[in-house]
C-alpha cells in the first residue's frame, strides 16, 4: 500500500548569478528534481541512490517543505502530504550540526514534545522513553552535543524524529559521517525501528554496500531523472539501466567499468530534453538524442527508463 | 627509506594534556605504499603531519627516530625542513578545494611548484610542457585547457587529480595522501584509486596511503597498518592482514567490510566507542570495547611479532581459526 | 562565551573590570558624595582638585567629580536606552530580513543603507532639529543611527546560520517562524550582537556628550557628560580641570567598553577555540 507518491515532481533552482551570464546563457534554471514519479510502499525503506548532483537530497526536502515544488505534487494517501505536523521526519547527514549547539540534548528533545502537545508532566518520561529507543542511557540527558561523539549524536538526531510519531522518516546519507565501526549500530537501528515503530524509511546515500543491505527497493537518480527503480535483490543481481550497472560496477575491482570524466552531463550546456546519459551510454541510440526515455517494465516490480527495453510495457 | 621509532605526540600538558599517538613504530622501504587505516581518533593524520611537521605549536612530538632516506627529521630546524617539504616530503590533503589558491589559475599553481624542483627549469615553456605531461598521466584529457582554468571551474574529481599531479611534480620520495577520496563520489573515487594503482607502479616513490576504507587499501597498498586510539595494533603485508588479521579490531572492522559485501539481516556492532580508549596508559585501548578482554590486558600491551605475518599488539592466543 | 572563558582573556577581563568599576562609581558615587550636584558655592568657585574635591569645582562651586559621575549616569542611561531601542528593532527587523530575504529583505536594507549613510552625528544632530532638544529625544537619535547596524549584522549573521540542519529540523518538526528565529536562531548569533552593543554603548555616550556640548541634547541643570564639557569650555583657560576631567573619564569608559567588546569578540571568534586534536 503506497504510503507517500510523488507525481510528476519538478523542482528548479533558478539561476543565481550576474545578469550578463544568464543573459549569454551561460547559466539558466535547471530542474534539480526533473519530472520524477514513483511510490512509496507503507513499511519499506527505499533507497535513493545517486551520486553529488542527482537531486537525491533536494527530492527530500521537497517532500518536507525545504524547497518549493515547481510542478507536479506530492501525496500522502491520497491527500496533499501536510507539512511540518510532524508526520514527516528526517536525519541528516551531519548530527553535530543538525542539532542546536546551545541546547542540552534533552532540551532537544523536549521542543519537539511540547510543540506536539505532550502534557507536561509526561515530557520527562518521554524523553527518558525515547533515548532507550535508541539504545542511549539517561547520562545523556544534560550534556550538549559537542560533547556527545558522532554515533551516538546520530541517534540523538534520530530520537528527537521519532518524538512527533512520525509515520515516514527521511534519512540523508544517515550514516556517510560516521565512522565505519559505528555505522553498523545506526544501520541496525534503522532496521529494528522501522518494525518497532510502525517506519516507513526513505534513505538517501550514494554508498551503495549501504543501500544493498539496508533496503527493500532501490531508486537510481542521475541529474534530476529516476533511471531505475526496483526491489533490491534484482537491481544488484540484473542492473538494467547503463547507468546502474557502471554505479554497480564500482563495486566489483574485477569488473570495474570506467566512465569517461569528459561526458558527464553538464546541466549548464547540455540538451535537457534528450536522454541524460546520453553522452556515456555505450547503447546510445538515436532515439534517446530526441526525448528522455519514459519508464517501462524490466523485471518484477522493476523499471528503468531507457529505450534500450521494450517500450511494450511503458508505465505512467 | 623511512623508519619510524617510537614515536608520541602529546597535546597541551599536564593535567589537560591529550596524548594523540603513542608508541607509533614503522619502517617504510623505498616504492612502496603502506596503507594506513583507521577511524576518527586514531591517530592517522595525526601520525603523518608529525613527521612533515605541520602540527601546531603546542604539540609536543617525541621519537627515538624517525629517519628519513638517511636524514633524522627532528633535528631538523625549521629552515631545512622547509626545504623538504614539497621536494622530498609531500602531502595530499583530503579536501582538493581549499589546496588550491581560489584566485590562481592550475598553471600558476605548477609555475609556482616548478620554482622548487630540485633538477629545476628553463624557460617557462618548459614547466609548461612538464606540467600539461603531468596532468596527463592523472588522465586529464585536455591538460592544456585545464591549466589555464582555476579551481572553482573544475569538478571535485578533476581537482583532485590536480592535485595529485601537482604533488608529483617535484618528484618527492615519500607522498602522504590523507583520505584524497573520502568526499567524492562513488565513480570518482574508482577513477582516482586507479589513477593511484597505476602511478604506484611508475614512480620510485614510497606512498602513504591513509584511510577508512579497507577495500580500497587492500587494492593499493603492500603493507597495511591498523591504528586504534593513537597506536598501531596491526601492521603486516596486506594479504596477510586481509586474510589472517589477528587483532580484534582489525577483525571487527574486515567483517563489518566483508557483511556489507554480504547478506545479512543485522550488521555485528562494535559496542561503543573510541572515546573509552583515547588517553589511556597501562591498559588495552580497545579494552573496553573488545570481545577478548580481561583482567590479563590490564597494562600496557606491546607490539609483538608474529612469525609470518607482522605485528600485532594484542596478547591473546594469536592462532585463531575462525569458523566461517 | 562563559566565566572561565572571560578569566582567560585579558582584553575582555580589562575591560570587564574598569566598566564595573566605572559602573559602580556611576551608580553609588552621586550618593556617596558628600557633595550635591546642584548646589551653588560661589566661595568655592574654580578651585583646582584637591583632596576635598577630586576633580574641582566650576564655575558656580559645584563638586566636579559629583557632577561628573551624575553626568556620567544620565549619559549611560540615555545610551544604554537607545542601543537597547536600536537593539529590540534592528535585530527584529535583520532576522526577518535574513530568513526570508526576497522583497523584504531588499527593501529593508535599503532603508538602512539611507540611514546608515549618513554619518552618525549629523544624523543625530538633523533628529534633534527635527524633534526638540531633551533627553528622549537623544535616546532615540542614538537608536536611529545604531539601528542599521544591528539590522545589518542581524540579517548577515541570519542568513549564514539559516541552512543549518538544526534550523531545517526546527522547521520539519512544525516550528513556527518566530520561534525558530528568536529560540532557536537568535542565541547562536547573539555574540557578533552582544559585542555591537558594547561597541554602541560607548560611542552613544560621546554622540550624547556631543550634541549637549552643542546645547542641542540634554539641557542644563540637568548634568550630562556633554553638558559639564560645555560648562567647563568657558572657564578653560583659568580652570581647565573642569574640560579636562571630565573628557579623561569619558575616555576612560570608552575604554573600558572597547575593551570589553574587542574581549567578547574575540572569545566569540572561533578560529580561536581550542579543539580537540
Amino acid at each position: 500500500m503506497s504510503i507517500l507518491e510523488f507525481h510528476d515532481a519538478v523542482v528548479t533552482f533558478k539561476a543565481r548569478g550576474a545578469m550578463m551570464s544568464r543573459l549569454n546563457g551561460n547559466m539558466r534554471d535547471f530542474n534539480a528534481v526533473d519530472h520524477v514519479s514513483f511510490g512509496v510502499q507503507e513499511g519499506e525503506i527505499l533507497g535513493i541512490v545517486g551520486e553529488s548532483g542527482s537531486g537525491k537530497t533536494t527530492i527530500c526536502k521537497a517532500a518536507l517543505g525545504l524547497h518549493k515544488m515547481s510542478g507536479g505534487t506530492i501525496t500522502e494517501n491520497g491527500q496533499p502530504i501536510r507539512l511540518n505536523d510532524g508526520s514527516l521526519q528526517m536525519v541528516f547527514q551531519d548530527p553535530l550540526s543538525s542539532l542546536n549547539p546551545r541546547q542540552t540534548i534533552a532540551q532537544s528533545l523536549e521542543v519537539p514534545l511540547r510543540l506536539h502537545g505532550t502534557p507536561k508532566s509526561e515530557i520527562s518520561g518521554r524523553v527518558d522513553r525515547l533515548l532507550a529507543d535508541v539504545g542511549l542511557t539517561r547520562q545523556f540527558r544534560n550534556r550538549f552535543p559537542h560533547q556527545v561523539s558522532g554515533g551516538q549524536l546520530q541517534r540523538v538526531a534520530i530520537a528527537r524524529a521519532l518524538a512527533t510519531n512520525p509515520r515516514v522518516l527521511f534519512a540523508d546519507e544517515a550514516v556517510s559521517k560516521l565512522d565505519v565501526s559505528v555505522r553498523a549500530q545506526v544501520l541496525n537501528l534503522l532496521k529494528r525501528l522501522r518494525d518497532s515503530h510502525k517506519l516507513t524509511i526513505i534513505f538517501v546515500t550514494h554508498d551503495l554496500h549501504v543501500a544493498r543491505f539496508l533496503c527493500d527497493r532501490i531508486a537510481v537518480m542521475y541529474f534530476g531523472k529516476l533511471l531505475e527503480i526496483g526491489p533490491t535483490k534484482e537491481i544488484f543481481r540484473k542492473p538494467c539501466h547503463p547507468y546502474t550497472q557502471v554505479l554497480l560496477g564500482t563495486l566489483d575491482k574485477d569488473q570495474a567499468r570506467h566512465a569517461s570524466m569528459r561526458d558527464i552531463f553538464n546541466p549548464m550546456r547540455d540538451d535537457l530534453v534528450a536522454c541524460r546519459y546520453q553522452n556515456r551510454c555505450p547503447h546510445v541510440m538515436p532515439q534517446c538524442r530526441q526525448r528522455h526515455p519514459a519508464h517501462r517494465d524490466c523485471g518484477a516490480g522493476q523499471t528503468v527508463a531507457c529505450y534500450f527495453y521494450s517500450e511494450a510495457t511503458e508505465v505512467e | 627509506m623511512l623508519d619510524v621509532r617510537n614515536l608520541s605526540v602529546t597535546f597541551g600538558s599536564g593535567e589537560k594534556s591529550l596524548n594523540v599517538c603513542s608508541d607509533v613504530s614503522f619502517s617504510l622501504a623505498k616504492g612502496k605504499v603502506l596503507g594506513l587505516i583507521g577511524e576518527s581518533g586514531s591517530g592517522k593524520t595525526v601520525t603523518c603531519k608529525a613527521l612533515l611537521s605541520l602540527l601546531p605549536d603546542n604539540a609536543s612530538v617525541t621519537a627515538d627516530r624517525m629517519n628519513f632516506g638517511g636524514q633524522e627529521l627532528l633535528s631538523l630546524d625549521r629552515r631545512d625542513f622547509n626545504k623538504l617539504r614539497g621536494t622530498e616530503l609531500a602531502m595530499i590533503f583530503q579536501d582538493p578545494v581549499g589546496s588550491f589558491n581560489p584566485v590562481k589559475t592550475i598553471g600558476w599553481h605548477f609555475r609556482h611548484a616548478g620554482k622548487r624542483r630540485r633538477d629545476g627549469f628553463g624557460p617557462k615553456s618548459d614547466v609548461m610542457a612538464a606540467a600539461e605531461e603531468s596532468l596527463r598521466k592523472v588522465e586529464i584529457a585536455n591538460p592544456g585547457q585545464a591549466l589555464r582554468k582555476y579551481p572553482h571551474q573544475l569538478s571535485g574529481g578533476m581537482l583532485q587529480r590536480c592535485l595529485i599531479a601537482l604533488t608529483l611534480f617535484c618528484k618527492p620520495s615519500l607522498i602522504v595522501a590523507d583520505e584524497p577520496t573520502t568526499n567524492l563520489d562513488n565513480l570518482v573515487e574508482r577513477q582516482i584509486i586507479d589513477i593511484f594503482d597505476k602511478l604506484r607502479h611508475e614512480i620510485d616513490a614510497s606512498f602513504i596511503f591513509i584511510t577508512h576504507d579497507m577495500t580500497i587499501a587492500e587494492q593499493i597498498s603492500d603493507e597495511i597498518a591498523v591504528m586504534y586510539a593513537g597506536q598501531i595494533v596491526e601492521h603486516g603485508e596486506t594479504a596477510e592482514v586481509m586474510s589472517r588479521p589477528r587483532h580484534p579490531y582489525t577483525r571487527a572492522l574486515i567483517k563489518t567490510a566483508r557483511e556489507l559485501e554480504g547478506d545479512v539481516d543485522y550488521l555485528t556492532e562494535i559496542p561503543g566507542d573510541v572515546t573509552s580508549g583515547l588517553n589511556r596508559h597501562g591498559q588495552c585501548r580497545f579494552g573496553p570495547r573488545c570481545p577478548l578482554h580481561d583482567a590479563a590486558c590490564n597494562h600496557t600491551i606491546h607490539m609483538r611479532h608474529v612469525q609470518g605475518h607482522g605485528n600485532v599488539r594484542c596478547i591473546k592466543p594469536l592462532i585463531r581459526e575462525e569458523a566461517a | 562565551m562563559n566565566l572561565s572563558n572571560l578569566l582567560k582573556n585579558h582584553t575582555a577581563l580589562a575591560g570587564a573590570i574598569i566598566t564595573t568599576i566605572f559602573l559602580a562609581a556611576v551608580v553609588f558615587g552621586p550618593t556617596l558624595s558628600p557633595w550635591e550636584s546642584n548646589t551653588f558655592n560661589f566661595g568655592a568657585a574654580l578651585q583646582p582638585p584637591s583632596a576635598q574635591h577630586w576633580y574641582g569645582t566650576d564655575s558656580l562651586g559645584r563638586d566636579v567629580l559629583t557632577r561628573v559621575l551624575e553626568g556620567a549616569r544620565v549619559s549611560l542611561l540615555i545610551s544604554v536606552g537607545g542601543v537597547i531601542l536600536a537593539m529590540l528593532a534592528g535585530v527584529t527587523i535583520g532576522l526577518y530580513a535574513g530568513y526570508y530575504g526576497g522583497w523584504f529583505d531588499m527593501t529593508a536594507m535599503r532603508v538602512m543603507d539611507l540611514l546608515f549613510g549618513f554619518p552618525a552625528f549629523v544624523l543625530a544632530l538633523f533628529l534633534m532639529v527635527a524633534l526638540g532638544f531633551g533627553v528622549t529625544n537623544v535616546a532615540l537619535a542614538i537608536m536611529l543611527v545604531y539601528l542599521p547596524i544591528f539590522a545589518r549584522i542581524t540579517r548577515n549573521s541570519t542568513e549564514l546560520v539559516r541552512d543549518d540542519p538544526y534550523i531545517q529540523a526546527a522547521r520539519i518538526m512544525g516550528q513556527s517562524a518566530p520561534r525558530i528565529l528568536f529560540r532557536e536562531l537568535l542565541p547562536n548569533i547573539s555574540a557578533p550582537i552582544l559585542v555591537q552593543a558594547s561597541v554602541s554603548i560607548a560611542f552613544g555616550i560621546v554622540i550624547e556628550s556631543g550634541l549637549s556640548f552643542i546645547g542641542l541634547g540634554v539641557q542644563p541643570p540637568m548634568p550630562s557628560l556633554g553638558v559639564i564639557m560645555a560648562d567647563g569650555q568657558e572657564y578653560f583657560r583659568p580652570a581647565p580641570w573642569v574640560m579636562t576631567m571630565t573628557g579623561m573619564t569619558i575616555t576612560v569608559a570608552l575604554l573600558a567598553l572597547n575593551l570589553l567588546g574587542d574581549g567578547l569578540r574575540d572569545m566569540a571568534d572561533p578560529r580561536l577555540k581550542t579543539r580537540e586534536a
